[in-house]
This record gives structure tokens, C-alpha cells and sequence, in this order.
């Protein structure tokens, strides 16, 4: 493993403890988006911005929070941050705003955020936790972008909603719906770990 | 001084102005955009109407201009208020758009009319804050030809749909723009895109009514007007103001009333009358607009009908009706979205239909 902090908190969201098929988290927002690569594009971006963000922040007041109180404070922190892009959006981009419609609130919703805020924003110093939360993000994005390739590409027959099959080609409607991507998903993380056994039968 | 960080006192003290402090640079934000992110909504609005009749804008400014010179709010007069509700099956939101337009006119009647347009549509509170300021119908002239915008809200499925459709006084659609919508975003929230809009622009409406296909019904073409809209039973159809017969009764053309239907029309099981006269079934008669059935069965009058033969009597301009008129293809896997559409845009070519009976204009039957 890469001694290097940085690299070592890159490569664990990335890759040995990715938060969708290692962590199994945010599963509900795979499922919602994926059938769209642009949208899947957007969410994403803001959930890897969002999670540096309320990482930043809760490391730098982690401090002052006391026990008792400690979610309810990542949560007001996590939503903040999910509304002021939210109103900045709809001030200064409001066709991105537009086309973004409820995915932006959605964020919110998001377990990868607050699962970076309680296992590492709490213990670690503000900068390498902005890291690690921008870095969880690019995992999650990674895997759905991928699934959202496959199900547009075969639910739509187009990508970023440019057509992409010829005519004849016959849509399948299950890949528009939820139900697909649990199926994706699930093939993501047999291929991933049965690429990781040999790495992780010898490394420990 | 070293307060017990797990004390009581200093976690409610600590909760507050954490609160305090986030939620008042959000208000903070919230309050110096609000006013940007008004203007934009008041002209995306603009631009909506716009692209609802087809006119071309470069930019949010152009629009407002274009906006300006070309659409004239409708106003009605108090008079043709009442008469306005177009027909019984007319649901509050009609009522809403077409009272909208009548405000200026009518203050008596503002009050409740909006009180009922609060209590049908649920979150459009903020449109009918624009009718202070903006009617909710226009018009406007493009290439000599008159047509109307209106804007409908209705419930889709997990909120409010609000649209405008535009339409000519002879019941084709111009066009259709959604203004806000809550659907399932990549289902129903697809409502929103050009493809399904494109096929609203220039869409033949029948009897000012669309159908909105879904499911395997949408995959299954149409085949002719006519199976499309069966006659029912032995029962009969007719044109605009006739009522169509029912039982053995038979309907006629355009000028009867249902008090007229009995004695004009003829024993037979069947019977359509009228320009715009749907097929009746079993053994029909098919009449031309001022023929008067005969009886028996098949028996057919006037000059241009055709007499029902068959099992389907299809009369004047039913026939000249193409393949795909009066239907849409809905969302694939969205069908409630789908249907709701049509529910809305059918209460807009409603509401549409009112305002020109309402200014005076002969409504056609498309």
C-alpha cells in the first residue's frame, strides 16, 4: 500500500474500500439516476462536492461538537452545504438548476456524506479530510458513470441522450427502471472483489 | 472557564449557534438571490409562451421583448364570465385559467375564483401570484393566423404539472412548453423533453380532445380515425351542438337538440350524423349535416354521407382525419404521467376552446 497519506486515502476510495461496491453505500441515488449519463455526471459532482465540503467543515469544528449532538451537527453542516448550491444554482446557472430538478436536494439524502463525516472528518485534520471526501466522491462517481453507460446506452440506445444505436435497435425497458441497476451493481462488485483476492489473500 | 464540553448547558448553547449560524448565512444567500432567481422565473415564463407558439428567441432578452409586442392578454367581460365554463365536466383548474383572464374585468369575482384555484392545485400558489401582473391566456398572431396560449396546471404524479399549450381558433395544437414539473426524473420527468413535445407542434386535435397513448397501446398504430373512436353500442355520435341519441335513439347534425333527437331520427340501432359525426357500430346510419336519418337499419340520407353499410358509418370530415390525429405517444414506463398529461392538456384545449366561443369565434370541429 502506497505509504504516501494523500495517495493512500485516494486509492482506498477509489479502489480497496470503494464506497459502492466495497461500503455498499448510496445504493438508493445508483439505483434512482443511472439511467441517464448526464445526470448521473451532475449528481455526482455534487455529491464529490458536497462530501469535501461537510468534511472540511465538520474536521474543523470537530473540536467544539459535543458527543450528544454530534450527527444532528454533521447533518445541518451536510444540508447547508446542499442548499447554498442549490440557491446558487438557481441564481447564477439556472438552466443547470433547470435540468437538475429534484437531483440537487437529493444530495442530502446521500450515505456516502455522512459515512465520510463519522468514519474519517471526525478524526482526521481539516485538509486531508476535504481530500478524502472529494476522493470518496470520484469512487462513487466512477462505478455510476459506468452503470449509467450500460443502462442508457441499452434502455435509451443513445448516450448523453445523443442516439447512439442504429434504428433497429430495440430499447430494453428493464434498464430504464430501478431493478436494473441492482443487477449492475451486483456484477460491479463480483468482478471487483474477484480481481481484489489475489491482492488481498497476499498483502495481509 | 473550561466548560464540560458534555454539559448540558454547553450543548444547548452549542446546538443554537451552530443553527443560528448556518441557517442565517442560508437566509443571508437565500435573500440577496432571491430577487435574480424571480426575474428569471418571470422570464423563463416569457420564454415558455413563447416557445409554446413556435416563435424563435435568442436569449431570455429577446424573449421578453417578442413577449411584449406579440402576445395580447385576453381579457374577458364580465358578461361572458359565466358563459365561459365551457362545459360540465369543466374540473376547478379550467376554471382557474379562464377566471384569470378575467380579473381586470371582474374584481367581484376574484376572490373566489382564486380561492378555488388554491384548493384544486395544491403548490401553484406561486402562478397565481402572477396573475396579479399576468393573465394566464394570450394571443397572438403569427402569419396572419390567430392562436391562443394558455397556461394549465394539473396533478401529475408526484406533483403539480403546470404547461402551456397553444392552439388555433380551428383546434390544432401550435404547441406545448412544461413549465414546472416534479416527475420521476428519467421517467415521467422525460415529459420535459423535445421529443416528446415535438409531436404536440401542429397535432390535429378531435372534437378539441388528444389522447394520450401509453403501454402497448402506444406501440400498436392506429389503423383509421375511425376505430379509434367507436361508436358506443347502438348508441349514436354527433357534431358539435347536438347531444348524441342513445338506446335506439340516433343523433343528427349540427343544430339538433336532444329534444329533437327522438323525433328526427329513425328506429334504426345506429346512427351518426354531422361533419364531425363518429361512427356509430352494428347496423348504422351515417347522415350528412342537414339530413335527417331514415329508419330501418343502414339507411343513410343527405348529400354527402355515406350510407352505414357495415359495421362502421363513417360521415364528412371524420374520413379526412390521418392516421395519428388527436394522439400522442406517451412516456414508455411512465403511463400515469402520461395519462396525466392528457388530462391537463385536454383541460387547456378546454379552456382554449372557451376563450374563442367567449370572444365571439365560431369554434370548428377538427
Amino acid at each position: 500500500m502506497a505509504k504516501n497519506p494523500i495517495l493512500k486515502t485516494a486509492v482506498d476510495n477509489i479502489w480497496t474500500n470503494n464506497p459502492i461496491f466495497i461500503q455498499i453505500l448510496g445504493i438508493c441515488s445508483t439505483l434512482a439516476v443511472t439511467n441517464s449519463m448526464r445526470n448521473t455526471l451532475v449528481m455526482t459532482v455534487g455529491v464529490a462536492l458536497t462530501t469535501a465540503f461537510s468534511s472540511f467543515t465538520i474536521s474543523l469544528i470537530k473540536n467544539l461538537i459535543p458527543k450528544k449532538v454530534r450527527m444532528i451537527t454533521q447533518v445541518i453542516v451536510i444540508s447547508f452545504y446542499v442548499i447554498i448550491i442549490d440557491i446558487l444554482l438557481r441564481a447564477y446557472l439556472p438552466e443547470v438548476s433547470k435540468q437538475l430538478g429534484p437531483y440537487v436536494g437529493l444530495i442530502i439524502t446521500n450515505c456516502i456524506i455522512m459515512g465520510r463525516a463519522e468514519a474519517f472528518a471526525q478524526a482526521n485534520p481539516p485538509f486531508i479530510s476535504f481530500w478524502d471526501g472529494l476522493t470518496s466522491g470520484l469512487g462513487y462517481m466512477m462505478v455510476l458513470v459506468f452503470i449509467s453507460v450500460v443502462r442508457e446506452l441499452l434502455g435509451f440506445g443513445s448516450l448523453m441522450g445523443v442516439r447512439i444505436m442504429p434504428d433497429s435497435f430495440t430499447p430494453w425497458t428493464i434498464m430504464i427502471m430501478a431493478p436494473s441497476a441492482f443487477f449492475i451493481v451486483a456484477m460491479i462488485m463480483w468482478w471487483a472483489k474477484s480481481m481484489k483476492k489475489p491482492a488481498s489473500s497476499g498483502g495481509k | 472557564m473550561n466548560m464540560n464540553k458534555d454539559s448540558i448547558v454547553y450543548t444547548v448553547i452549542f446546538s443554537a449557534i451552530v443553527c443560528l449560524l448556518f441557517v442565517g448565512i442560508l437566509a443571508l444567500v437565500q435573500a440577496s438571490t432571491a430577487e435574480r432567481v424571480a426575474a428569471y422565473a418571470e422570464a423563463s415564463r416569457k420564454a415558455a409562451f413563447l416557445n409554446s407558439l413556435g416563435i424563435a428567441f435568442k436569449d431570455l432578452n429577446e424573449a421578453e421583448q417578442l413577449f411584449n409586442t406579440m402576445l395580447t392578454p385576453i381579457m374577458a367581460t364580465p358578461g361572458t364570465e359565466k358563459g365561459t365554463t365551457p362545459s360540465p365536466e369543466a374540473t376547478p383548474g379550467t376554471a382557474k385559467s379562464v377566471s384569470g383572464t378575467a380579473k381586470g374585468a371582474t374584481p367581484g369575482t376574484e376572490k373566489s375564483v382564486s380561492g378555488t384555484a388554491k384548493g384544486a392545485t395544491p403548490g401553484t400558489a406561486q402562478t397565481t401570484a402572477h396573475d396579479k401582473q399576468s393573465s394566464v391566456a394570450y394571443r397572438a398572431v403569427i402569419d396572419g393566423i390567430e392562436y391562443f396560449a394558455v397556461e394549465q396546471s394539473g396533478p401529475g404524479l408526484w406533483g403539480t404539472i403546470t404547461i402551456i399549450l397553444a392552439a388555433s381558433a380551428d383546434g390544432v395544437i401550435r404547441g406545448i412548453e412544461i413549465v414546472s414539473q416534479n416527475e420521476t426524473p428519467g421517467l415521467g420527468g422525460r415529459i420535459d423533453e423535445p421529443v416528446f413535445k415535438k409531436q404536440f407542434v401542429g397535432k390535429k386535435t378531435i372534437n378539441w380532445k388528444i389522447t394520450v397513448r401509453s403501454g402497448s397501446e402506444a406501440s400498436a398504430p392506429q389503423n383509421s380515425a375511425a376505430n379509434a373512436i367507436p361508436g358506443t353500442g347502438t348508441g349514436a355520435a354527433a357534431g358539435t351542438t347536438s347531444t348524441p341519441g342513445t338506446g335506439t335513439g340516433a343523433a343528427t347534425g349540427t343544430t339538433s337538440t336532444p329534444g329533437t333527437t327522438k323525433s328526427v331520427s329513425g328506429t334504426g340501432t345506429g346512427a351518426a350524423a354531422g361533419a364531425t359525426s363518429t361512427p356509430g357500430t352494428g347496423t348504422g346510419a351515417a347522415a350528412g349535416a342537414t339530413s335527417t336519418p331514415g329508419t330501418g337499419t343502414g339507411a343513410a340520407a343527405g348529400t354527402t354521407s355515406t350510407p352505414g353499410t357495415g359495421t362502421v358509418a363513417a360521415a364528412g370530415a371524420t374520413s379526412a382525419l390521418g392516421v395519428s390525429d388527436g394522439y400522442i405517444d406517451g412516456i414508455t414506463g411512465a403511463t400515469r404521467t402520461s395519462k396525466s398529461m392528457e388530462v391537463i392538456v385536454n383541460k387547456a384545449l378546454e379552456t382554449i376552446r372557451a376563450l374563442i366561443d367567449a370572444a365571439g369565434g365560431t369554434t370548428v370541429n377538427g
